[in-house]
C-alpha cells in the first residue's frame, strides 16, 4: 500500500487519480490518495503524529528546503529515479536543495500570462510587447465606469506574481535570483523601482476594476468571475496558468478556452529581458524509501507518465515527453511559451522559506494599500526576515 | 483491637474507594483531555518545537520575541497600539459590548410586543449557523462587487461607491466584529428574555405605581434584576471574543497585511504554516493566561451566589 498526500483538489486531484490508477494496473500495488489544498497544516500535523505519507506533491521548493533541513526527505538518486534522462537541467534544479535532488516535477505553469475576455476585445487578438502598450490598451478597452484590469490583492498571493514578474522584467534574472535566495536585501533600490513600476498599473485606478479600495477585497476567485463570470464586467486578470482549470471547472463550466477566455504574455519592460517567464510548479517528494515509493517516483519520471498528465490537462516538463495530448488550445500556448522562453526564473516567493513567503505577501498588501511607506515596509520586512534566519 | 473499629475502618477504606472509583472517570478524562494538552503546549512553548516536536530548548524566548519583537503580534508608538494582541483587546470590547447591547435591546423591547416569539427566533436563528458558513455569507455581503453584496448594492444606489471592507486596515476588524454580532446576538437574547420573565411581576408593578417611567424601571428594576445572567453572558462572549479564529481565517486570513489577526491565528499561522510549534504554542498559552482571570471572575461569582442561597 501506497500513500500519496498532493496539494490538488477538483479536477487536478481526479486527473492525478488517473494516473495513479495506471500506476496500480501496471505494478499491482494498491494506493490511498488523499488531498487538500491546505496542504502545510495537513502535512504538519502528519509528521508530527508519525503518520507522515510516502509520497507528496507540493508546490513550494521553499517547503522542500524546510523538509529537508529536517530531514524528512529521500534523495531522488537514493530512490533510483531517471531525473537527468528525462528533465533538462533547469527543470531538474528547480527541486534541488544545496545541489541535491529531492524535489521532481511533476506539473508546470506559467505564471506570466495575462487572461482577457476575447468579446471584450475589437480587432485583431491583443499583444501588447511593452510595459506602454500595456496600458495603452487598458485605456482603450477603459469604457464605461468599470475599468478593465481586475487585482485581486485579498488574496496577497496574487501581488506576489506581480512584483516578480516586473521585477524579472526590471531588474533581470540574476537580481531576481539573489533577491528571493537572501543574497539581495529587499531595500536594494531595485525593488522600490520594480514596486513603482508594478503600482503605475494595478495601482491606477485608471485602469483597475472598481479602483484600488474594491481591488484590496477582492479575492482570486471573486476576480475571476468578474471577467470569466455568467455576468463578467471586467477584462483582464493576471495569474498563472492553472487559471484556465480553475475558471473551467469553479468559476463557469461553458468558458471554452480559446473562445471565451484567452491571455497573452506578460508585456516586456526592459527590452534587455525580453522573453522573460516565471515558472511555478508543483513537485513529488518522497518521506520513505521502501519499494512502492521506488516504483511510483520513477514512474513520475516516465515520458508515458508525462503523456497520461497532459491528456488532463496538465504539463509536465518531461523532455520526452508527448505534449499533443493537451486538450485546449490555452494549454498548448502556454506549454510553448515554457518550452521556448529564452529566461526561465521560479516563483520568487515559493522560494523563500514559508515563513518569509508569507511575510513578503503580507508586506505587498502593505505596500498596496499605502504606496507611500513602501521604504518604511521595504526595511520593516527586511529586517523580519533577517530575524528568521533568511538572508544577511 | 475491637471487631467494631475494624469494621469502622473496613468501612471507611470501602467508602473512600468507592469515592476514588466515582471520580476517577473523571480525573482521567480531564487529566488526557485538559491538563496533559495544557502542560505540553507549556513545554513546547519553551522550546523551537519545529514541526511539533521538541528540539531545543529555548527559554523564554519564544514569549520575549512575541511580546517585544514581533509587531504582528503586539506593535506600539506614538501613533498608538497594534498587532493581534490589540485586535483580541478590540474583539473583546465590540463584541462583548455588541452582543450584549444589542441582546438586552432586543430582549427587554420584544418583552413588550405581541409577536415576540417571532422576533426572537428571527434573532435567535443565526446561531444555529456555523461560524464558518457565517463568515462565507458575510463574504458575499462584504464583497466589493455591487452585483454580489447587498450592502454595496444599497450603497450604488444612493450614489457611494463601493466600499471595500475586508481590504481596508481601517474598517477590516470591525466589519468582522459585527458579522460575529450578528451572530452571536441570538443567545444574548434568548438568555436575557428568560430572565426577564422571571421577575416577578409585582416588582414592576410596584415600580410603576410609584411612578417609575419606561427608562427608569429598565435601569432601577430590571437591569438590577437580571445582573446574573447578565455576567454569565458577557463571561461566554468574553472568553469566545479571546479565542476566536475561525470567522477571521474564513473571512479574511488576518489581512489585509495582518490588520485583522488575532492570537487564534497567529497560532494556527505560526503552527501550522510555518512549522514553529514553540512560537505557536507561546500565543496559545497566552491566550490561556487571558482567559484565567475571567474564569476566576465567574467561578468566584458563582459561588458568591451558591453560597446566597
Amino acid at each position: 500500500m501506497l500513500t500519496i498526500f498532493s496539494d490538488w483538489t477538483g479536477g487536478d486531484q481526479s486527473n492525478f487519480g488517473n494516473v495513479v490508477a495506471e500506476f496500480t494496473k501496471e505494478t499491482g500495488i494498491d494506493v490511498e490518495l488523499s488531498g487538500s489544498t491546505d496542504f502545510l497544516p495537513v502535512l504538519q500535523t502528519r509528521i508530527a503524529s508519525g503518520n507522515v505519507p510516502m509520497v507528496a506533491i507540493v508546490p513550494r521548493p521553499g517547503v522542500i528546503a524546510d523538509f529537508v533541513s529536517q530531514k524528512l526527505l529521500q534523495p531522488l538518486d537514493s530512490l533510483g529515479v531517471d531525473v537527468a534522462g528525462n528533465f533538462s537541467s533547469a527543470m531538474a534544479s528547480l527541486g534541488a536543495v544545496d545541489g541535491k535532488n529531492y524535489g521532481l516535477v511533476v506539473k508546470a505553469n506559467s505564471k506570466s500570462v495575462i487572461y482577457y475576455r476575447p468579446q471584450a476585445i475589437s480587432g485583431a487578438a491583443p499583444a501588447p510587447a511593452t510595459w506602454d502598450a500595456f496600458k495603452a490598451l487598458l485605456t482603450q478597452t477603459a469604457t464605461g465606469s468599470v475599468k478593465p484590469l481586475v487585482v485581486t490583492a485579498k488574496d496577497s498571493w496574487t501581488l506576489t506574481d506581480w512584483f516578480e514578474n516586473v521585477y524579472l522584467r526590471t531588474a533581470g534574472p540574476d537580481k531576481y535570483q539573489q533577491l528571493f535566495t537572501g543574497k539581495l536585501p529587499f531595500t536594494d533600490p531595485s525593488v522600490k523601482t520594480a514596486l513603482q513600476t508594478m503600482l503605475s498599473i494595478i495601482g491606477n485606478s485608471a485602469y483597475v476594476t472598481g479602483g484600488l479600495q474594491v481591488a484590496q477585497s477582492t479575492g482570486y476567485n471573486d476576480g475571476l468571475a468578474r471577467v470569466f463570470g455568467l455576468k463578467p464586467d471586467a477584462d483582464f486578470i493576471m495569474e498563472g496558468g492553472f487559471t484556465t482549470s480553475v475558471v473551467t471547472t469553479s468559476v463557469n463550466t461553458k468558458v471554452v478556452p480559446g473562445k471565451d477566455m484567452s491571455f497573452f504574455p506578460f508585456p516586456d519592460i526592459n527590452s534587455a529581458y525580453k522573453g522573460s517567464l516565471e515558472l511555478g510548479a508543483d513537485f513529488a517528494v518522497a518521506f520513505k524509501s521502501n519499494d512502492a515509493t521506488k516504483k511510483f517516483m520513477a514512474f513520475l519520471a516516465q515520458p508515458s507518465t508525462a503523456k497520461l498528465f497532459a491528456a488532463g490537462g496538465v504539463i509536465t516538463p518531461n523532455k520526452n515527453a508527448d505534449t499533443s495530448a493537451l486538450p485546449n488550445v490555452l494549454i498548448q500556448k502556454e506549454s510553448q511559451l515554457i518550452t521556448t522562453a529564452t529566461t526561465v526564473v521560479f516563483d520568487g516567493s515559493d522560494q523563500m522559506p514559508g515563513g518569509v513567503g508569507n511575510d513578503w505577501a503580507s508586506a505587498l498588501q502593505g505596500i498596496y494599500a499605502s504606496p507611500n511607506s513602501i521604504d518604511s515596509i521595504l526595511s520593516q520586512f527586511q529586517a523580519s526576515a533577517k530575524s528568521s534566519g533568511f538572508g544577511s | 483491637m475491637s471487631s467494631g473499629s475494624r469494621r469502622r475502618r473496613l468501612r471507611a477504606i470501602k467508602s473512600a474507594a468507592g469515592g476514588v472509583l466515582f471520580v476517577a472517570p473523571a480525573v482521567i478524562l480531564l487529566g488526557a483531555m485538559l491538563v496533559y494538552p495544557i502542560i505540553s503546549t507549556i513545554r513546547l512553548s519553551l522550546d523551537t518545537g519545529i514541526f511539533l516536536r521538541l528540539q531545543k530548548f529555548v527559554g523564554l524566548a519564544n514569549y520575549r520575541r512575541l511580546l517585544l519583537h514581533d509587531p504582528s503580534f503586539l506593535h506600539y508608538d506614538w501613533i498608538g497600539l497594534s498587532g493581534s494582541l490589540v485586535n483580541n483587546g478590540i474583539w473583546l470590547a465590540l463584541y462583548v459590548g455588541g452582543c450584549l447591547g444589542f441582546g438586552l435591546m432586543i430582549a427587554v423591547l420584544a418583552d413588550r410586543v405581541g409577536y415576540e416569539g417571532f422576533v426572537k427566533s428571527v434573532v435567535f436563528a443565526p446561531l444555529s449557523i456555523a461560524a464558518t458558513a457565517t463568515g462565507l455569507v458575510w463574504l458575499l455581503v462584504y464583497a466589493p462587487n455591487p452585483r454580489i453584496s447587498v450592502i454595496n448594492a444599497l450603497l450604488g444606489t444612493v450614489g457611494i461607491k463601493p466600499i471595500g471592507f475586508l481590504g481596508n486596515a481601517h474598517i477590516v476588524n470591525y466589519a468582522v466584529i459585527a458579522a460575529a454580532v450578528w451572530s452571536g446576538t441570538g443567545l444574548a437574547v434568548v438568555v436575557l428574555s428568560a430572565a426577564i420573565k422571571s421577575i416577578p411581576s409585582e416588582i414592576s408593578e410596584a415600580a410603576r405605581i410609584d411612578g417609575a417611567s419606561g427608562f427608569k424601571e429598565f435601569r432601577m428594576v430590571i437591569l438590577p434584576m437580571i445582573s446574573g445572567p447578565v455576567t454569565v453572558i458577557s463571561v461566554t462572549l468574553a472568553i469566545t471574543a479571546i479565542k476566536v479564529f475561525d470567522i477571521v481565517f474564513v473571512m479574511t486570513r488576518g489581512g489585509p497585511n495582518g490588520a485583522s489577526s488575532v492570537i487564534g491565528y497567529v497560532f494556527y499561522d505560526q503552527v501550522f504554516q510555518r512549522g514553529r510549534g514553540g512560537y505557536g504554542a507561546s500565543a496559545a498559552v497566552i491566550m490561556l493566561i487571558l482567559v484565567i482571570p475571567i474564569m476566576i471572575f465567574s467561578i468566584r461569582r458563582l459561588r458568591a451566589e451558591g453560597s446566597r442561597r
